[in-house]
């Protein structure tokens, strides 16, 4: 096996390890707030606006992601660039994803939204989603180098088009770690407050 | 009062008042004093500071 498949492996192992224990957290945490009534209220309290928007926002991604990773497995990288029509579509979902990232997480944006939009509280967990950004684009940029440099170090050169995934990779990352960000930093207030 | 009414009079959503509530949230000076001349109490009256 290569160093690239290992690497993959190892990251989709660690997303699942990680989707698991949130999720039989989250269980956890309804069991528990079934249970005490006194806690219930804070436990079961309803997901604020930014919180919601970076669901969303997740999920937009991964759909876009998914979409265009099975495009890049069905006509492998070179093809893909050689046929416009298919080089068209996967540039399309990239920017129809990458846009409702701009829509969606709008009211993190600009100083009058988040003063109309967001209270102090939201403030403090965009402040630290900003170093799960931070984070996401170096382990990215990681991955690109590291992986493109094993998996291409005996041919000596890498395809070009590998650059133009590389560009549209670092933008979702840029989006995808920020809403991974908050969606984990309001779960850690939750649990943990703020300390 | 109302935790949506106290969170629309000091500015802040309901989930920040939950929040201050269970103790897993530290207000900011400005929230925590809108907060204590909503009810015209002192700071010490409303909130207490633990070390620990």
């Amino acid at each position: 096996m290569n160093l690239w498949l290992n690497l993959t492996i190892f990251v989709a192992l660690l997303v699942s390890v990680a989707g698991l224990s949130m999720g039989y957290q989250t269980l956890q945490r309804f069991k528990r707030a079934k249970a005490e009534s006194a806690e219930a209220e804070w436990e079961m309290g309803p997901m604020v606006l930014l919180q919601k928007r970076a669901l969303w926002s997740i999920l937009s991604i991964l759909v876009g992601s998914a979409a265009c990773f099975w495009l890049w497995q069905t006509y492998s990288v070179t093809l893909l660039y050689q046929d416009t029509r298919i080089r068209l579509t996967f540039t399309l979902i990239l920017i129809i994803s990458l846009i409702l990232q701009v829509i969606i997480l709008a009211p993190s944006t600009g100083r009058r939204r988040r003063e109309l939009l967001l209270d102090e509280r939201d403030e403090h967990v965009l402040m630290v989603a900003s170093r799960y950004q931070v984070g996401g684009l170096m382990l990215m940029n990681a991955l690109w180098a590291i992986g493109g440099t094993e998996y291409y170090w005996e041919a000596g050169l890498i395809p070009v088009t590998l650059l133009d995934l590389m560009f549209w990779s670092i933008f979702l990352t840029f989006f995808l770690s920020k809403s991974v960000g908050i969606v984990i930093s309001y779960w850690w207030m939750e649990r943990y407050g703020d300390g | 009062m109302t935790q949506q009414e106290l969170a629309d009079a000091v500015g802040c959503t309901r989930q920040t008042i939950l929040a201050l509530e269970a103790g897993r949230y530290t207000p900011s000076l400005g929230l925590a004093f809108r907060i204590a001349r909503l009810f015209e109490k002192s700071l010490e009256d409303i909130f207490c500071y633990e070390t620990d």
